[in-house]
């Protein structure tokens, strides 16, 4: 009868197999190179193979996957802003007729928003608008003497207005202290 | 006031007196008044060039003193 090598070393396996198992995971934490080199060589030898079991794995497992990937995709805002970003640019003309078209159609909503913010900012407004009036620059007395029907205001008149004003100011709170007196 | 350096130099010593409470207030009121009416005899004068298209040459407008800060 014949040695059958094959069967001896099955037998063997089979007699010391947590044995074989507990030594061969020892070497492969010891040789963490030879095992990298090992898994390069192996999947150059096997591309075709690894490629067509990744596209069955892909294909059978499809729903997951995507499922995964959006879950990823939804805890990265850095990458969301990213795409956004990249599509804003490489989209002008596209989202320009978008956000019109949005315009459009809510116009009724986004005059009520502005309503709103603007009520909402009343006091930040007439804060700006008081201080304007306190300083009294030449382009708030111009446009004060255009809204008048003037159409050419020569420098030297709006000297005079600004004095004429504020002479009017002061008159305006003596007055003021003369009603508070008699009362 | 012969021209806008006058009339402005006489409503800053206006304005002065009035602060430092040494005009009457009717006063300094007429005289606020009586600047506006000048201001808009200017405006119809500019007007009135405007119209004939022509460069306007007022000589109440004419100017030779650098114009002092008045904003307080």
């Amino acid at each position: 009868m014949a040695f059958d090598e094959k069967a001896y070393r099955k037998a063997y396996y089979e007699a010391n197999k947590e044995k074989i198992i507990a030594r061969m995971a020892e070497w492969k934490r010891n040789n963490p190179d030879k095992m990298k080199e090992h898994g390069k060589a192996y999947r150059a030898r096997n591309k075709e193979r690894i490629a067509d079991s990744s596209k069955a794995y892909h294909e059978a497992n499809r729903d997951a996957i995507n499922v995964k990937a959006r879950l990823r995709y939804a805890a990265d805002i850095d990458r969301q802003r990213g795409r956004s970003k990249q599509y804003r640019a490489t989209n002008k003309e596209k989202r320009k007729a978008t956000c019109a078209n949005y315009r459009q159609r809510n116009r009724e909503a986004i005059a009520m928003w502005d309503k709103n913010y603007n009520a909402a900012n009343k006091c930040r407004h007439s804060a700006r608008a008081r201080e304007r009036t306190e300083k009294l620059p030449d382009s708030l007395i111009r446009n004060r003497l255009i809204g008048k029907g003037w159409k050419v205001v020569p420098q030297q008149l709006i000297e005079v207005k600004r004095l004429q004003i504020l002479i009017k100011r002061e008159l305006k709170t003596a007055k003021g202290n003369t009603n508070e007196k008699r009362n | 006031m012969k021209n806008v350096t006058e009339l402005r130099n006489e409503l800053a010593d206006v304005f002065a007196k009035l602060k430092a409470g040494e005009i009457d207030v009717k006063s300094a009121e007429s005289l606020a008044n009586l600047s506006g009416k000048i201001i808009n005899s200017a405006k119809a004068q500019i007007d009135y060039y405007a119209l004939r298209k022509e460069a306007p040459t007022i000589d109440f407008l004419k100017d030779d003193t650098p114009i002092e800060n008045t904003k307080s």
